[in-house]
């Protein structure tokens, strides 16, 4: 457990969209699982943020829930991508790419080009 | 977007908080129970399983929290937390509660009484378009003081000016005889030059107003009604217009109706002015007022100037008439509101000051209460709340209690201003009408948060500033004597209370020593049953002197049959109610002061002194040889006048009697006697030979200096436009009981005649003394209410300090001191507080009460009595306040108080 990384604030917010619009609508277990398994279990999801971040997701209006039957015929809180968070998803994404992009740059650069 | 959104659902989220908890908790479960079966799936035993799935998920409770506080509004959330927990704790303790929001609701509900009157006469202003660009015309005269306009001057101010967009004239509201199908009814109409609707800037709410040229000569038949008396007298039916009615006997179409907000100005009827130079009269004659609208960017200063150009003028033109005759222009605001504007304030004062001892009283109920608290919120400090966490969630509480007091005290001033608006005991011009609109309510709303947090954060500051490990670890009762300066503040507060409450009560007595020397100040007159009313004889229908003289002599012969009637007289004025004056000149007379010297002209008949009980001093009272000899010679002047408007010198053997009062005598005939003198009226012609001497009366007001006044015989004044005669009659019954006697001679004389303003002559008196009375009733209410409050106040220190010493009381009673030094102990505590609280008291009341000097009488805003009783006063009941507890400390039993704790 301990040689697991939290995950870093601020970007559970775009996994969680990402994992919705890869698998379609999930429940928090669910995702959580998703991002662990994505991460190679270099991740671990805690609770105690995933549901902060599903509730304010929800209430920016990227995500939609409903309470569906899971595959175990468990009564489960299922969200779902909407169209905005679709969008949002899009433009963090850019966003991200260009950051990693720069970062990349910067410490890919050799001594003389700095 | 995404952010408002976002707020919207967390405020959503406050109300839903429960069901959203029981969700989130399913939720958890679900997801769970999900996690463990995948491990069971992968093969690890069930409890193994859960200790795992359990771990991974990190802590419930911080997850259940962190949702909870994004879901919410934390700061609403507090909000909302802090005010149930104060209702809960002002719940609790149900006695203090009651008392503090009683307090607080008198304060501010009287706070917002009075300001809801200042909001509708000083701040609002005048309801019509434009009112800063309205002004009020008026003269100034030989004599000081604002002078009525004359009409010559008022067309030569209208013609000449380059200031005034428009001016229309208008008269002082006239009584008339407004008769229809029942018994003739007085009605009040004012005179108004065709645009004086358009200059205010006033539309009909029915049909129209006068038109151009309506206001010439046997044009002006028409009438515009108020909405009052369209509905009293043609009960709100839209077809009044184009109806007639009759005034003073002659017919008039009504082709107007005002809107309902004009019933401020007190005017029933509104007719045109006759604008002709013959009707308006000559110039010298004093009896017009006029507004006008000011040209826009156009200053009251700069229009003042302007008229005071064309005054000039006309002074170099008519050097007689118009000597030292100038114009004056003032604000129409001003005009109507400026005489309210000293009393109002007092009275603000008055409220801010009961506000203010209210205030006090709560702060020390809340000093009291918070040592209670000492542990409870050291627990909280301990428990990890803040200071400022603390001070907030107190001084929630105060202001909620101060917005409990402020709703019940809303509905009080509520209840006032109702009783404000139904009476006319107020004595402010109605023009706004008096309510509780926004910026009443905002008013309120301001006082009573500013209120709350003023009187919260001494106790707020005290109580979160306490050392908390002293506090956890010793009892309360040790506790209260640690924090000293509280005890000191509290000390002070009560000397607070008790400057404000004597300073209020210095001004309360000040009025009310002013009041009682109006009752009693000689005006001149004996008052007991004398009955007045008056009667108008309509001109079309008695368009003769004689025709007014037969009226006039046979009703007096009715009335002085009537049973209970001992005299009866007729004259043209009243004792306190003004009248017409002019000047005289005494032939030889160099005394410069006496060429401006206005007399007061009386018109009677030989019984009004008698009537009255005005003392003869000197000389013969007018007799009916000199009723007849006025009565043919001013026949003969009108005659003589009438061929020559302008005549300077009269035949020789036309000439007036006259009695005159006192300070007439003295003035002109000073050490001599002045029966048998001569004297000429202000035209310098008529002659008139002084017959008599009589005692002075009040002209205007019981406050006014003696006036010089001269009678004449009421045949003198038979030939006026309008003849309006008041009946005077002393009783040897209680004077309202002749009165349906006195109607019913007048209509069987003239059905078509009304008996105006029916009062008994203490009735004359009360109503110039009234607006001091309600002052003096206010004001007295309020400095008993605050000395109520400083009692209370001083009494609740004072037996918390009892009960605080109960023990060291006691142990001193075990060793032997006596239940008179107990009580000492306490009285002095009692007497030091009052003392300096009368010092303190004593010295803001003479800083205070020469605010209001302007509306004192007969006693100086230091009147040294008036100070002394109210020291007495205030000394006795906090003395009264001070033995309860003294009393109760001395009962102190010293085993049971010893065994305390």
């Amino acid at each position: 457990m301990g040689d697991k990384t939290d995950v870093w604030q601020g970007t559970l917010a775009l996994m969680v969209l990402k994992t919705l619009e890869t698998m379609g609508p999930l429940h928090g277990y669910g995702i959580a699982r998703r991002i662990e398994q994505t991460s190679g279990d270099r991740l671990s999801v805690n609770y105690g943020t995933l549901y902060p971040a599903l509730l304010k997701l929800e209430q920016e209006g990227s995500i939609a829930s409903d309470w569906g039957v899971s595959d175990n015929n468990r009564k489960a809180k299922y969200y779902r991508l909407t169209r905005a968070g679709r969008k949002q998803l899009g433009k963090e994404t850019q966003e991200w790419e260009q950051a990693t992009d720069i970062l990349a740059r910067f410490l890919s650069a050799k001594k003389e080009s700095l | 977007m995404r952010t408002l959104r976002a707020w919207f659902f967390r405020l959503v989220g406050l109300f839903k908080r429960r069901q959203h908890d029981l969700e989130l908790a399913a939720e958890i479960e679900t997801n769970l129970q999900m996690h463990i079966e995948d491990k069971v799936r992968s093969g690890m035993p069930l409890a193994e399983a859960r200790r795992q799935a359990l771990a991974t998920f990190g802590s419930i409770d911080s997850a259940r929290e962190s949702c909870r506080r994004q879901r919410g509004l934390p700061f609403l959330e507090t909000l909302l937390q802090d005010l149930r927990y104060g209702a809960r704790a002002l719940r609790k303790s149900p006695g203090f509660t009651t008392v503090a929001v009683l307090t607080l609701a008198l304060g501010i509900g009287a706070n917002t009484a009075i300001f809801s009157i200042i909001d509708a006469v000083l701040l609002r202003p005048i309801p019509f378009k434009d009112p800063d660009r309205l002004v009020y015309l008026s003269e100034t005269e030989a004599a000081p003081g604002n002078y009525p306009l004359t009409g010559p001057d008022y067309l030569d101010w209208q013609a000449q000016n380059h200031t005034l967009e428009a001016s229309a004239l208008c008269t002082w509201p006239h009584s008339y005889n407004a008769s229809g199908p029942g018994e003739a009814q007085p009605v009040v109409v004012l005179g108004t030059q065709a645009n004086y609707f358009s200059v205010l800037g006033v539309a009909p709410a029915m049909g129209r107003v006068f038109a151009n040229g309506e206001d010439e000569e046997g044009k002006g038949y028409v009438i515009v009604l108020s909405h009052d008396f369209w509905i009293k007298f043609f009960g709100g039916r839209a077809d009044a217009l184009g109806k007639t009615m009759d005034l003073n006997s002659a017919q008039y179409t009504v082709i107007g109706v005002m809107p309902q907000w004009l019933n401020g100005v007190r005017t029933d009827i509104w007719i045109p002015q006759d604008m002709g130079k013959k009707a308006l009269g000559p110039r010298g004659s004093h009896s017009y007022r006029a507004i006008a609208r000011l040209k826009p960017g156009v200053s009251i200063a700069a229009a003042q100037a302007d008229l005071a150009t064309i005054a000039k003028r006309l002074e170099q033109q008519y050097p007689d008439a118009n000597n030292k005759v100038s114009a004056v222009v003032v604000s129409l605001n001003e005009q109507i509101v400026g005489n309210s504007r000293p009393q109002l304030l007092v009275l603000l004062c008055a409220v801010a000051a009961v506000l203010l001892v209210a205030c006090v009283n709560v702060a020390n109920l809340l000093l009291a209460r918070a040592t209670g608290r000492q542990r409870e919120i050291a627990l909280r400090a301990v428990l990890g709340a803040s200071r400022l966490r603390i001070m907030r969630q107190l001084l929630t509480e105060s202001v909620m209690l101060s917005l409990l007091g402020a709703a019940l005290g809303l509905a009080g001033a509520w209840w006032s201003i109702m009783l404000v608006r139904s009476t006319n005991a107020l004595p402010i011009p109605k023009m706004n009408v008096v309510q509780v609109d926004l910026t009443v309510l905002g008013f309120t709303v301001l006082v009573s948060v500013v209120v709350g947090i003023l009187f919260g954060l001494a106790p707020a500051l005290q109580a979160s500033g306490l050392d908390l490990s002293e506090e956890l670890k010793s009892s309360a009762q040790a506790v209260v004597s640690a924090v000293g300066w509280h005890r000191h503040l509290r000390d002070a507060l009560v000397v607070v209370e008790i400057a404000v409450s004597l300073a209020l009560l210095t001004g309360a007595g000040l009025l009310l020593r002013s009041f009682n020397k109006m009752r009693q100040a000689d005006i001149g007159v004996q008052t007991q049953n004398v009955m007045t009313m008056a009667t108008i004889l309509p001109p079309q229908k008695y368009a003769s002197p004689a025709s007014r003289r037969d009226f006039v002599e046979r009703y007096l012969e009715r009335i002085q049959h009537i049973p209970g009637v001992r005299v009866a007289a007729i004259s043209t004025e009243l004792p306190l109610e003004g009248g017409r004056n002019g000047y005289v000149s005494v032939d030889g007379d160099k005394d410069p002061a006496h060429a401006n010297q206005l007399v007061e002209n009386i018109y009677i008949t030989p019984d009004y002194f008698s009537a009255l009980g005005i003392p003869m001093l000197h000389g013969e009272n007018l007799s009916p040889t000199d009723m007849q000899h006025v009565y043919e010679a001013n026949m003969q002047l009108d005659e003589l006048y009438k061929n020559d408007p302008d005549l300077k010198k009269l035949p020789p053997g036309i000439s007036f009697v006259a009695v005159i009062n006192r300070t007439m005598a003295q003035t002109f005939w000073p050490g001599q006697d002045a029966v048998g003198k001569i004297y000429k009226t202000s035209d310098g012609t008529l002659p008139v030979r002084v017959v008599g001497v009589v005692g002075d009366t009040s002209v205007d007001s019981v406050q006014q200096k003696p006036f010089p006044q001269a009678y004449y015989p009421v045949t003198a004044a038979l030939d006026w436009p309008v003849f309006a005669g008041m009946v005077v009659v002393k009783t040897s019954v209680p004077p309202s009981s002749v009165l349906g006697a006195l109607r019913s001679n007048l209509s069987a004389l003239d059905r078509s005649l009304a008996a105006f303003q029916p009062r008994t002559m203490d009735e004359v008196v009360a109503e110039t003394t009234q607006a001091t009375g309600v002052q003096t009733y206010l004001l007295g209410s309020f400095a008993a209410l605050a000395l109520v409050l400083a009692a209370v106040g001083l009494y609740s220190v004072l037996a918390y300090l009892v009960t605080q010493r109960t023990r060291e009381i006691g142990i001193r009673m075990a060793l032997g001191a006596q239940q008179g030094n107990v009580l000492r102990l306490v009285m002095a505590k009692a007497g030091m507080l009052t003392a300096i609280g009368i010092v303190a008291g004593v010295a803001c009341s003479l800083a205070l009460t020469r605010l209001m000097a302007s509306l004192l009488f007969g006693v100086t805003a230091r009147d040294p009595l008036t100070f002394a009783c109210v020291v007495v006063v205030l000394a006795l009941v906090a003395l009264a306040a001070g033995y309860l507890p003294a009393r109760r400390a001395m009962r102190v039993d010293p085993m049971i108080a010893l065994r305390y704790e």
